[in-house]
């Protein structure tokens, strides 16, 4: 398994203010890789970078082993999907409308849809469980069901890497979870690489295989979640002391927050936590 | 909603293609002067009889006709593009203020007294273009191409422009302030061969080109982040529709005066009725503006004839509570919800 999508020493700032420093990460294919980080640590903004939409100031991006900036859209497109974390349509589409519209980067220009972008636009919609929804109008329908759409959208794009932002940010814990099986069983089944931006420290430990920590712009640390999510990091990254164990059925970290007020913890905390 | 299959296009612009032929000979028939339609189809078969009707059907209402389609076409496309490219519902195609801009090319034109042929549509023309390069030079100015300040900077212009506007109207003499209010209000009653000759082109060659921009405009409606992860160069795309949609706005303009309301109508019901894909959206729309334009054209001849209306107090007036009409009765919804 190679390299796929890698930077190299990136650094980004809107105006003066700098939101990227000197950031290498790699995504090896098959990869299923979380990003995490406080609000501001510029976790969207890498999104961006390596989706290609932002040019960094310095420092480079590469797909495949090729700057990112050599593609053109259209190819870039074919191998690789983003899923945004809000979606607005100016105008009402439909959700089989909205799904084609996957299918643009394979398509020539004047051609219409063929039975084989048709297909693929169906079996995405399957597979995202939005194929009874396909003649609904999008603005009418709930935040899961719109993501599911959007996602059914990336996935007829055919790509190898899909890149999603905040995925979780406005789903309930019922589509949250349904959320995560989905992709960890497409990275299983059909080998697509993910790459989650969360805040969810605990699901993305759970489903991870790699994660990155950012804080400030700057890669804090790097690894497998037990690597990453340490009491330590969390404090040296999000300023505040979390309780850590292991989740018993996973094996995998686990935080619970701890409460900061002196009078609450006497009152209701049945043991103390070791000091600080 | 309809699915843009090729087929479905074909059948629902044959459809609306039908209804503006039938538009157009209703209008030719109608008048100060009604002509019977034997007679209209006598003359159209180019009978030698009937020489006073002749000339009033060929060479007074043909021509005016035939402009009032092609700038039906012209605005109702441009409308939707721009509505599109502004993600605005409000857009229409004189929002960057190219409309105040040529209305002073014209102005100009009339108060000078110019009387070479074509005078008046010339320099509403030059002028409809400097305003474009004024706009796309300040939105432009700073980076990539924003749509609030592209709005923002045409606002502005629209109002300095009519500032001035409004200073010819004031200073300027009785018998040129007809002139001057008609070609504010829109106005066909100037057509000759020459300005279809002129205008027909663009508009038909402009709305070819614009259909092969039809996939590109309906990922430009999902986002313009969105557009790019779908695999479209954004930035590119919106420079080469705006000024394509500006032109053909410019020479629109410049031969049938400012006519408002049908670039911002005639999309929205289009939509309502046949959904948002721009593929059968953008034939759709022209075809059904060059059916509405005529109609209103026809409306503005004789409505209170032999006196003519402008040709925007039809267009208002009759799409107003139509569009109200069809808003209530269709659950709409669109925008974020």
């Amino acid at each position: 398994m190679g390299i796929l999508l890698e930077t190299e020493g990136v650094a980004f700032a809107y105006g003066s203010k700098m939101v990227l420093d000197d950031v290498s990460i790699q995504v090896e294919e098959g990869d299923f890789l979380g990003i995490i980080g406080p609000n501001g640590s510029g976790k969207t903004t890498l999104l961006k970078v390596l989706n290609g939409v932002i040019e960094p100031w310095k420092g480079r991006v590469f797909f495949r082993h090729k700057l990112i900036h050599s593609f053109p859209r259209k190819e870039l497109a074919r191998s690789m999907g983003v899923v945004a974390q809000e979606y607005a349509f100016s105008y009402p589409f439909t959700v089989r409308e909205i799904v084609l519209m996957g299918r643009y980067a394979h398509m020539s220009r004047l051609g219409f849809e063929s039975p084989h972008d048709m297909e693929v636009a169906l079996h995405s919609m399957r597979s995202t469980d939005t194929e009874r929804l396909a003649d609904r109008k999008f603005n009418e329908l709930s935040g899961g069901e719109r993501q599911r759409v959007i996602i059914a959208r990336a996935l007829a794009q055919e790509p190898q890497i899909i890149l999603f932002d905040e995925p979780t940010a406005f789903l309930d814990i019922r589509h949250q979870i349904e959320f995560f099986d989905f992709i960890w069983e497409l990275n299983q089944n059909t080998g697509v690489t993910i790459v989650a931006v969360s805040h969810d420290i605990n699901l993305a430990a759970q489903y991870c295989e790699e994660m990155v920590l950012l804080s400030k712009g700057r890669v804090f640390r790097m690894g497998r979640p037990d690597e990453v999510v340490t009491e330590d990091s969390i404090f040296q990254v999000y300023g505040k002391r979390v309780l850590l164990d292991l989740n018993p059925l996973t094996g995998r970290p686990r935080i619970t927050l701890l409460s900061q007020n002196e009078a609450f913890r006497k009152h209701k905390h049945k043991h103390l936590p070791a000091e600080e | 909603m309809i699915a843009a299959r090729p087929r479905n296009i074909l059948v629902v612009s044959g459809a609306l293609l039908l209804l503006s032929v039938l538009v157009t000979f209703i209008a030719l028939a109608s008048g100060a002067v009604t002509i019977r339609f034997q007679d209209l189809w006598q003359i159209l078969l180019g009978s030698p009889e009937l020489s006073v009707k002749r000339t009033i059907v060929l060479d007074i209402r043909l021509p005016r006709v035939l402009l009032a389609g092609c700038v039906g076409i012209g605005l109702a496309q441009c409308g939707v593009v721009f509505q599109t490219l502004l993600r605005n519902p409000l857009a229409e195609p004189f929002i960057l203020g190219i409309s105040s801009g040529s209305a002073l090319g014209a102005l100009t034109a009339i108060v000078l007294g110019f009387q070479f042929i074509g005078a008046v549509s010339l320099c509403a023309f030059v002028a409809a273009l400097v305003t474009i390069l004024l706009i796309l030079g300040i939105a432009h100015g700073r980076g990539p191409v924003n749509t609030t300040s592209l709005l923002l900077s045409g606002v502005i212009l629209n109002a300095f422009f009519y500032s001035i506007i409004l200073f010819f109207i004031s200073t300027t003499s009785e018998e040129k302030l007809h002139s001057l209010l008609f070609w504010l209000y829109g106005d066909l009653g100037r057509s000759r061969y020459y300005h279809v000759a002129a205008v027909a082109p663009i508009v038909v060659l402009g709305g070819v080109f614009l259909f092969s921009y039809a996939k590109h405009l309906n990922l430009l409606a999902a986002g313009e982040e969105a557009a790019h992860h779908l695999g479209l160069a954004v930035e590119r795309t919106k420079i080469i529709l705006f000024v394509t949609v500006s032109l053909i706005t410019g020479f629109v303009v410049s031969v049938s005066g400012v006519i408002g309301f049908v670039g911002l109508i005639v999309p929205h019901l289009i939509r309502m009725v046949l959904g948002s894909d721009h593929r059968i959206l953008l034939p759709a729309a022209g075809l059904f503006g060059a059916s509405f334009l005529i109609a209103a054209d026809a409306g503005a001849r004789v409505l209170i004839a032999p006196t003519e209306l402008p040709l925007g107090v039809i267009t208002a007036f009759l799409g107003a509570p139509f569009f109200i009409l069809i808003l209530n009765r269709k659950g709409t919804g669109w925008g974020s919800s």
